[in-house]
């Protein structure tokens, strides 16, 4: 930690005789001591908790500081400083009564009980957690009593029974287990710490371990010390040793330790040390308080209030110069003013002694903040709490919206942050974490192939998609292999099998042959026992739970199960399994070897009958090395068919086994033993140097008999690509951050379609591991910036941005380090500038928040939004713009971090197109508006002063004024705020191109503030000045009592604040689209209103003397009417002139989608929707920090391509290239989804584009890099090479490559294709691609209306390229 | 367990019904259209209302007035307030007007709507409450006055206070002409009898008037004792009497504390009457503000007919001092129309209004003709670039 960080804030706990230690000394302070048992050195915090922000006595004080701050409160601390000026005689317009404290306080109050409320949850929830009850060891009784969490100390015995919540920090000492032989072993469910719903496995400490068998034995550990670190909010780590009196030290690993707030599980109780309480522990550490964020409308908002006071000041400064010159002026003569005693015969002397004595500067001062006080209402006290209404029931309406409820989870949207309610109409990037967001983490098993047969009917639902996108029909009998399938998991109940296939029974009993019955035998018994899952034995049931850290092992063992091997109990060293006989088959597990991303693998060795066997699993491309030989035919219809499989997006793991010689087997056992204790080798491994323990394992790991591979599927979450296709229409740029390998985030990536294969994007991957240790920053520098030069060159060859071929970044974690460095991090963002996608696999949870950091604040303009479900999601959804939770999966971290929680990927689609853009453009009108209305208002006043000798006779009665904002133009707006769409949510889900405006900021920008406030001070012109004359002279008709009264001020002002309400209130109407019967309601209501309470209070002499019956004869003038309605249709006229003018002439998309949606107009199938350009596809202007040596002279050039290209137009159906490979991803789903009926021509064009479409590619590895090469049986091309993309691919034989070559790629870990399938994708490939060109020239020629002859060949053959 | 599911109603689900308009050109050149077609008739007719209506002004002070007029005009810029002068204005109708025709007077350059000004006022002591002269800072600096009287000189409070009041427009206009001009009915009844009132210990009371060179009331019957039911006003103490000089009427009055207040008409007695204080309608009309520099107050109406050729004479006794702040001062004589006096403005500005609006409709409709735009159809849609 930098000591920096360590000054701000002391630490909680410190030793007994460090009272006030130094920022200096903490570095310095000596571990944490802990007396076990007795009394303590160190004074230690309790385990009471304090998470609320005020107590009764605090809030008060708190509270206001917090209201009137300066920088987050700006129009709260202007009002109150109006409001202070009002009470100054000399320039009080209100007879020095604070008027504006009303509404003000009205502000506050509401913002305060809203705090309040929110304070009390926390008091609850903290109350709570401190009166949990937990039992600890009491010295005098010798027993464990029951007590609060609350009174629980460092250094007490606690014991925790099963299923109950751990109530600090503690260490393991016992633990009582269902097992006959005590091992130590606790499990521990981290659900509330990590997200993650597996158990863990925790041990006891082993000195301690055998002492306690019961309660009573505690104090046979009553002495000891426990030395350790201090608090830090590391879940993972903890240092810290153990040491009973007379005893070795012995270290406490983080396996020794239960977390608070985890759950104990599969032990009938733990005895425990408590090492950390409270706000030390590290859920509580970890626990940073999440940013108060505000949207970036509101952060606009404060600029803008800037500029409209300055704009205010410059006003009043001109009243001032006004007021100046004219006193100068009329001093004198102005007798009836009185300024000087105009009966004395020296007044030119007074007029100089007067300008002398500064006088009239000081009374244009005066002048000055009179004028401000005149036109306080330029800054709309009414805005915030107008804005939190509005968003509060904007939320209300997000969280009833039953199209994004979650039925199956009774799951609404939960809204946590509403302020951010527009922020959801403006998002340019999303970041995604993949497991439990974009899949279903649910893995099922679905196929296999096992001795060349492949077993499993049905086909996924990548794999329907893929045919669509060929345009072929699904076969019948897969289609009806998928309900069989279906129909039987559904019947069988099954959890994590989705299998079908009557064959695979039949040749498990011999049906074709004994071999294959051996084999399937053989490998479900693999399945059955190498994996690391933990078996939980339900007591109440008798039923058996499995708990896996890997979903994917679940998937296997569950498969094993359907088959008839059950994984029932792994106890002992020994694994039982229940075979279909009902016969139970124990086995010994001799070792284990296990999974880790470098091994790509994972190994048992057991003991079956007398034979030793190792069964292995792993990944096809370090697996296929280690195959025995003579197995070629297997090896590559087990390859076909798990290219298969990997097309319909399955992963895949191969199955072998080895049998191995027992006194072969004895020897390498006591080796491996010997160096997987020996510290010095273990150290290397963590290192990861080569060390002797993972060469036993390749020792072991060799010579292996394939005996088939699985398939698994992750499903998809419902709706994903549809969600990520829409998305990328909408102009948002998608990133997958997982923590994911590489592979596994490639597969899910082009599931997703957010990935395409090689032959349609340009995929550059980045790994750390890939370049090998020596991979430097430099190296990495260069990399990007060919990349970059590379993308610009083809760009510019190419004519268009659109033509190029789409590029991807894929990155991982370690490379991510390198990246991050601020001399290549421009680099970096300007490639990802480039990229259609960026996925980011095996990054850190502080990785993502950097990424999102980086994007965030190094790129203008961005909105970023992070999306994820698990505690490592949370560091990038605080950081993010907009935070969304993943809700009614597993573990709360993420949603409680976030600002919206939505129970499923897709309705993401909803919450942004739908209720973000409708939000958006809401709060957009409202913001400007009620800017607007006040500056109308308050600006009418100056413009009268022209008339009255620049004195700033306020020129409305006070009451007006007062209610203005409560009650004249208050509600419609607020309605307009709620209610308002522009465009029906079917027509914008069909066209998530409307999305876009609100990316670009189109609706409010500081030109389009700048308009309306514009508007507002040439109307309040009219308004001040046309009365003057059109009600000069006039009076009541003789009728109405008629007596030749002129009217007075008062009347002037009275219909120009007349004018001012109705005029604002007819702009209003003219900016809202939907009028629901209410909003009509509310609107004359509100009109209404002000004519029956200015009548009203005008009406009563104590109110407004000088208003007295101003309205009353008012309104019987002829003229008062003749004159409003003259100024509200020339002033409404204009803007109906020019919202006209707009739609004719130079329409927007949603006026055309209005249109056609109002008239039903039947002609969908021609409507060509040109996309807008990517906002953020190209952006280097946008961004901050450019490297100075890329800014080339040619880039000029460059951005007028990018931008002609954006500019011409291309249809829906047609995309015009890259930027649309999304177009057609789901077009079916789209439609079915939409229920929309499109035109029948319509879908026969998109059904014939659809058909162009290539399919191909398939999963199962990132090999789509490669350059295909029809015909090769091997592709021993790297990784780091197969980045140098296509063109560099030079036709050298692979096969010369020497075996050493071979070897390192296979370290390198990165997943090859056993690519002699690549002949026949790629042959497949280049015949859809010649079908596609030809088919295309033909519509190209008979369509005229796009301007698609810019397109060439080249770019053809990719442009409706979809694939994996 | 209660479900969470959010209710499917039209109002939940915002799909409530809703008037959609779309501004369609038929729409908009409709509208136009219309708007314009309506507009231009009721321009014309305003127009011509208000020419229909007769007005005649006759300037009678400051710059550029009539050489006839010299002796109506006020030259020293420090003159009192009575002037004893008197000088004739005359209007010869040549045009009917029929009756009631209003008597304005027309002051230029004088900004009744100075904020110095307007506030410049004590609405309580207006509505007759009695106000501490502590509370009157509002009316600085004429909440005061020191008044000299037999040699000694103290400060007197003015009821009313502030610069409104005690700018009254005093100029004092006669039809000497066959015409009668009525005085009263000049300002809102509201006004006269709600706003404005005489201080609590106001009173008066008419009473018979036996000799004008003692000018007062010599009826003691009319002076009873307190209580005796001939109302409470003890002729006794310190009432004054008063006779009016054009209705002849007699008045008994008292004010409360005359010896520390100026009241209205001692400031102003040529134009009010100590009997009605600040319920003089002269008062009451000043006391409405003008909006503008220049404007008209009604001063009175004459009741009849004005055939052509009938002469209108006014004595004018000119008090006001208009030279001081370069302004100027008229008589005006006009009838009314339907919105009131002579206006062409409202009329012009109806007809510019729905003439611009046809001019709309014409140019959007000629615009829609040569390059329409079918609706729905998106190649027009340009994009904005970001």
């Amino acid at each position: 930690m930098p000591r920096s960080e360590v000054k701000t804030e002391l630490p909680p706990s410190l030793p007994n005789n460090w009272p006030n230690p130094s920022a200096e000394d903490l570095d310095e302070r000596p571990l944490r001591k802990i007396t076990i048992n007795g009394d303590q050195r160190f004074s230690f915090i309790t385990n009471f908790i304090t998470t609320s922000k005020y107590t009764k006595y605090t809030f008060l004080p708190k509270f206001l500081a917090q209201s009137f701050h300066p920088r987050k409160k700006m129009a709260n601390v202007y009002f109150f400083i109006i409001s202070c000026m009002q009470c100054i005689p000399i320039i009080t317009n209100t007879h020095g009564i604070p008027t504006v404290l009303m509404p003000l306080s009205f502000v506050i109050i509401v913002d305060g009980i809203f705090a309040a409320l929110e304070d009390l949850a926390r008091h609850k929830a903290d109350a709570h957690a401190n009166a949990s009850k937990t039992k600890k060891y009491d010295k005098q009784q010798g027993a464990f009593v029951t007590v609060d969490w609350a009174s629980i100390g460092v250094g007490d015995f606690v014991k925790i029974s099963n299923r109950e919540v751990i109530p600090a920090d503690v260490v393991i000492l016992a633990v009582k287990e269902k097992t006959q032989i005590p091992e130590g072993r606790a499990y521990v469910e981290t659900k509330s710490l990590d997200g993650e719903t597996n158990l863990k496995m925790r041990r006891a400490l082993k000195c301690t371990l055998n002492q306690i068998k019961e309660d009573s034995d505690v104090v046979k550990c009553g002495h000891g010390e426990v030395e350790m670190e201090h608090p830090n909010k590391l879940i993972d780590s903890f240092k810290g040793t153990f040491t009973l009196s007379g005893a070795e030290k012995e270290v406490i690993d983080p396996n020794n330790v239960l977390l608070r707030g985890c759950t104990l599980r599969n032990v009938d109780w733990a005895i425990t040390v408590v090492v950390n309480t409270g706000l030390d522990t590290k859920i509580m550490m970890s626990n940073t308080e999440s940013p108060v964020k505000a949207s970036s409308l509101e952060q606009r908002i404060n600029v803008e209030i800037k500029r409209i006071v300055f704009y205010l000041a410059a006003v009043c400064f001109l009243g001032a110069i006004g007021s100046f010159t004219w006193k100068n002026k009329h001093m004198l003569n102005a007798w009836y003013l009185k300024w000087t005693d105009a009966d004395a015969d020296d007044s030119e002397d007074i007029l100089s002694d007067y300008n002398a004595t500064g006088e009239f500067l000081l009374s244009a001062i005066v002048q000055f903040f009179y004028y401000f006080l005149l036109m306080a209402n330029f800054v709309p006290v009414s805005l915030y709490v107008s804005m939190s209404t509005v968003k509060f029931f904007q939320a209300k309406f997000i969280e009833d919206d039953i199209q994004i409820y979650h039925a199956e989870t009774d799951t609404p949207t939960k809204v946590r942050t509403m302020a951010l309610n527009e922020e959801l109409g403006q998002i340019s990037h999303v970041f995604s974490d993949k497991t439990g967001t974009l899949t279903c983490n649910i893995m099922d098993f679905r196929k296999c192939t096992v001795n060349g047969i492949s077993y499993g009917k049905g086909i996924t639902e990548i794999g329907k998609a893929g045919y669509q996108l060929q345009g072929d029909a699904i076969p019948d009998d897969i289609l009806a292999g998928e309900e069989m399938s279906r129909e039987h998991a559904e019947m069988h109940k099954q959890p994590h099998v989705n299998f079908y296939d009557q064959a695979i029974r039949f040749d498990l009993v011999g049906a074709k042959t004994e071999e294959q019955a051996t084999a399937l035998q053989d490998f479900f018994t693999v399945l059955a026992l190498c994996h690391s899952v933990i078996p939980e034995h339900d007591e109440e049931t008798g039923e058996v739970h499995l708990s896996a850290s890997s979903p994917d092992d679940e998937a296997l063992v569950c498969g094993a199960k359907f088959f008839g091997f059950d994984f029932i109990d792994r106890k002992q060293g020994n694994a039982t399994l229940k075979l279909s006989t009902g016969e139970e088959k124990t086995y010994k597990i001799l070792e284990m070897i296990e999974f880790n991303s470098d091994r790509k693998r994972m190994s048992v060795v057991v003991k079956k009958d007398d034979c030793i066997e190792l069964y292995c699993k792993g990944a096809d491309t370090v697996m296929i090395p280690r195959l025995k030989g003579n197995q070629e035919k297997l090896l590559a219809d087990t390859c076909g068919h798990m290219t298969d499989y990997a097309k319909e997006g399955l992963r895949t793991l191969m199955i072998c086994k080895r049998t191995l010689d027992p006194d072969w087997f004895e020897r390498w056992h006591s080796n491996f033993k010997e160096a997987s204790t020996n510290l010095a080798e273990i150290e290397k491994r963590l290192m990861g140097k080569r060390n002797k323990i993972d060469l036993l394992a390749e020792d072991l790991e060799t010579e292996l008999r394939l005996l088939g591979a699985s398939a698994i599927e992750d499903k998809l979450q419902d709706g994903v690509p549809g969600c990520i296709a829409d998305l990328a229409k909408a102009g948002i740029k998608i990133w997958v951050l997982t923590g994911d390998k590489v592979e596994t985030a490639i597969n899910i990536a082009v599931a997703c379609r957010l990935l395409h294969s090689e032959e349609f994007m340009q995929q550059v991957i980045i790994t750390a591991e890939d370049e090998g240790k020596d991979f430097k920053k430099e190296k990495l520098k260069e990399k990007l910036i060919e990349n970059i030069r590379e993308f610009e060159k083809d760009v510019k060859e190419a004519g268009s941005i659109d033509l190029v071929k789409p590029r991807a970044l894929v990155i991982d974690g370690p490379a991510l380090i390198l990246a991050m460095d601020p001399d290549i991090q421009p680099y970096l963002l300007r490639f990802t500038q480039c990229c259609k996608a960026v996925v980011g696999c095996r990054v850190s949870p502080d990785q993502k928040r950097q990424m999102v950091n980086m994007v965030k604040t190094k790129i203008d303009g961005v909105k970023t939004l992070a999306i994820g479900d698990g505690a490592n999601d949370v560091a990038m959804i605080q950081a993010a713009h907009v935070g969304i939770g993943i809700s009614g999966q597993e573990g709360m971290q993420a949603v409680n971090a976030s600002d919206y929680a939505i129970a499923q990927f897709k309705f993401l689609r909803r919450l942004l197109l739908v209720h973000g853009r409708w939000n958006y453009r809401r709060m957009s009108r409202l913001v400007c508006y009620i800017f607007y209305k006040n500056i109308v208002m308050a600006i009418v006043q100056f413009w009268y002063a022209f008339q009255t000798g620049f004195s700033g006779q306020k020129f409305y009665f006070e009451g007006g004024i007062q209610l203005y904002n409560i009650a004249y133009t208050c509600f419609p707006i607020m309605l307009l705020g709620v209610f308002d769409q522009d465009v029906e949510e079917k027509i914008i889900l069909m066209y998530p191109q409307l999305y876009n405006n609100g990316i670009r900021d189109a609706f409010f920008n500081s030109k389009v503030f700048f308009n309306w406030i514009l508007a507002g001070t040439i109307e309040s012109m009219i308004i001040s000045i046309f009365p003057l004359y059109a009600l000069d002279n006039t009076s009541k008709p003789q009728e109405q009592g008629g007596d030749g009264l002129l009217p007075s001020l008062w009347m002037f002002g009275a219909t120009s604040f007349t004018l001012v309400v109705l005029v604002t209130n007819f702009k209003l109407l003219m900016n809202q689209y939907t009028f629901p019967w209410f909003s009509i309601v509310v609107w004359l209501l509100s009109v209404g209103s002000w004519f029956l309470s200015a009548w009203g209070m005008t009406s009563i002499l104590f109110v407004d003397f000088d208003g007295f019956k101003v309205y009353e004869e008012l309104m019987k003038n002829h003229s008062y009417w003749l004159c409003c309605l003259v100024v509200c249709v020339a002033l409404g006229g204009r803007d109906f002139y020019y919202k006209g003018y707009q739609r004719a002439f130079h329409p927007q998309l949603h006026h055309i989608l209005q249109e056609i949606d109002k008239f039903n107009l039947e002609n969908l199938d021609n409507l060509q929707i040109p996309l807008p350009p990517a906002p953020h596809m190209y952006m280097k202007d946008r961004l901050k920090d450019l490297p100075e040596h890329i800014e080339e002279s040619e880039n000029v050039e460059l951005l007028q391509i990018v931008r002609r290209a954006t500019r011409t137009a291309s249809d829906l159906f047609l995309p015009k290239g890259l930027g649309h490979a999304y177009e057609h991803s789901d077009l079916q789903t789209v439609i079915e989804e939409r229920n929309i009926v499109l035109g029948r021509s319509a879908i026969k064009t998109s059904k014939k584009r659809m058909s162009q479409i290539m399919f191909g590619g398939k999963a199962g590895g990132a090999q789509y890099n490669e350059r295909p090469t029809p015909g090769k049986v091997t592709n021993k091309k790297s990784f780091g090479e197969g980045l140098d993309f296509w063109d560099d691919d030079d036709e050298e034989d692979d096969e010369e490559e020497d075996d050493e070559k071979l070897a390192a790629e296979e370290e390198s870990g990165l997943s090859l294709v056993g690519s002699f399938l690549t002949g026949l994708f790629v042959s497949n490939l280049k015949e859809a691609t010649e079908k596609s060109k030809e088919e295309e020239g033909r519509t190209a020629s008979k369509s005229g209306a796009s301007n698609r002859s810019q397109s060439t060949d080249e770019g053809d053959s990719w442009r409706f390229s979809m694939g994996f | 367990m209660n479900s969470r599911r959010p209710a499917d109603t039209p109002f939940k689900q915002q799909r409530l019904n809703a008037w959609q308009p779309i501004l369609t050109p038929t729409w908009v050149i409709g509208t136009f259209l219309i708007i314009g077609l309506i507009f231009i008739p009721i321009g014309l007719s305003l127009l011509s209302q208000s020419d229909a209506v007769v007005e005649y002004t006759k300037q009678y002070d400051g710059d550029g007035t009539d050489s006839a007029l010299a002796s109506c005009q006020i030259t020293t810029t420090n003159s009192g307030y009575d002037t004893n002068t008197t000088c004739t204005v005359t209007f010869t109708v040549s045009k009917k007007m029929p009756k009631p025709v209003y008597v304005y007077y027309e002051l230029s350059n004088f900004y009744q709507n100075h904020r110095k000004y307007v506030k410049s006022l004590s609405f309580k002591q207006l509505r007759g409450e009695t106000v501490p002269s502590s509370d009157l800072s509002d009316c600085a600096p004429l909440d005061s006055i020191t008044k000299t009287v037999s040699g000694t000189s103290s400060k007197y409070t003015l009821n009313p206070c502030g610069l409104v009041a005690n700018s009254l427009f005093n100029d004092v206009l006669n039809v000497t002409s066959s015409q009668t001009m009525d005085e009263y009915g000049i300002a809102w009844d509201s006004d006269v009898n709600e706003k404005f009132d005489n201080p609590i210990d106001f009173k008066s009371s008419t009473c018979t008037c036996s000799s004008v060179a003692s000018g007062g009331c010599q009826n003691t019957a009319f002076c009873g004792t307190p209580g005796s039911g001939n109302g409470d006003y003890d002729c006794g103490e310190n009432h004054e009497e008063h006779k009016d000089p054009t209705t002849g009427i007699c008045y008994a009055y008292e004010y409360p504390d005359e010896s520390t207040t100026q009241y209205l008409y001692e400031s102003y007695p040529m134009v009010v009457q100590p009997q009605e204080g600040v319920k003089n309608e002269h008062f009451i009309v000043w006391m409405r503000t003008a909006g503008l520099p220049k404007f008209r107050k009604l001063y009175g109406i004459i009741d009849e007919d004005l055939e052509v050729g009938d002469e209108v004479t006014f004595d004018v006794q000119p008090n006001f001092n208009v030279v001081g702040f370069s302004g100027t001062k008229s008589i005006v004589l006009s009838t009314v129309s339907w919105f009131g006096g002579k206006n062409p403005f409202l009329g012009q500005s109806y007809i510019v209004v729905g003439a611009i609006c046809v001019g709309a409709a014409a140019v959007f409709g000629v615009k829609h003709m040569v390059r329409p735009r079918k609706l729905g159809d998106t190649r027009y849609l340009v994009w904005k670039e970001a």
